[in-house]
């Protein structure tokens, strides 16, 4: 397998202590990379995500002594990598994991949508793989992310990630969503992966360039979030906090 | 490569005319400060005060 050259081109635009994450997993050290495959019109760090040249070049080593630290001195739990999309640096992140301790709960955060050369680069290096599942319709992944075949390739990395690590799925509820991405989701869910640890996540924020998009630039209804529960306890899924 | 450790992101606060609260990349300070507000809030709780495994 051919790897990209470690570190090439690899920015971080922050990194720190966070709770906001699944609750087994936090306090988490989450470092974020720059740089996305996707287009989400509503993703709350648009500027960096998008942009591969936003933040500052780290090493992996470097990048990972503070994170270590966080480790050591009992300040974290476990190290999140989240982007923007990390799944882009494979070799930056298996290096990365190199440098923590053997034993230290690793979280790649990804979209999902990533090919099986990365897959097979990332095979081993996490002992979680926490993916968005974000759209319940290529439609609405064209329209809002500006990805096409999006359902395909994300239940391919959902159904490798689940025989290899411990998997969590997390849904983003969207206003006006529930139906045609939520609903869709929850069955695909109970049906391929049952008893997979799905986080279903209210906040959403109409951030970035939401506003463009019709209906996405209000926050999620109490109605929505109540309707969003009820199909996942009729679907029988795992929600974890 | 920059030897510096990264810079914190900013925590930020979405308060709406409902009166729920969102917040985006909640640091252990600022979920004590968001259970002061809500102290009946039991998932806020174990947010603001996670026990990390040794």
């Amino acid at each position: 397998m051919r790897l990209a050259t470690p570190q090439a081109g690899v920015r971080i635009f922050s990194a720190q202590v966070e709770v906001g994450e699944e609750l087994e997993l936090i306090p988490a050290y989450t470092l974020a990379l720059s740089g996305c495959n996707l287009r989400c019109c509503f993703c709350i760090t648009g500027r960096e995500s998008w942009d591969a040249r936003a933040g500052v070049p780290f090493s992996a080593a470097d990048a990972a002594r503070p994170a270590r630290r966080a480790l050591e001195a009992g300040q974290a739990r476990s190290v999140l990598i989240l982007g923007g999309e990390p799944t882009l640096a494979p070799a930056w992140l298996r290096e990365f994991a190199t440098h923590l301790p053997k034993k230290a709960p690793l979280v790649l955060k990804t979209n999902g949508i990533c090919s099986a050369t990365t897959r097979a680069a990332l095979d081993g290096v996490f002992t979680h793989w926490l993916v968005d599942y974000k759209f319940g319709n290529d439609a609405c992944a064209l329209a809002l992310a500006r990805v096409g075949g999006y359902l395909a390739a994300l239940r391919e990395t959902l159904l490798w990630a689940a025989g290899r690590s411990e998997l969590i799925i997390r849904h983003l509820l969207l206003p006006g969503h529930v139906q045609c991405c939520w609903e869709p989701v929850a069955h695909w869910l109970a049906r391929h992966l049952p008893g997979v640890k799905v986080s279903l996540r209210p906040g959403y924020w109409p951030a970035w360039q939401a506003a463009r998009q019709p209906g996405l630039g209000r926050p999620l209804g109490s109605s929505e979030a109540e309707a969003a529960l009820a199909i996942a306890g009729s679907a029988g899924l795992n929600l974890i906090p | 490569m920059n030897p510096q450790t990264p810079a914190p992101r900013e925590c930020t606060l979405l308060i709406l005319e409902d009166g729920r609260i969102l917040a985006q990349n909640v640091t252990p300070a600022l979920a004590r400060l968001l259970l002061a507000l809500n102290p009946k809030d039991a998932t806020l709780r174990q947010r603001a005060n996670p026990l990390p495994k040794p």
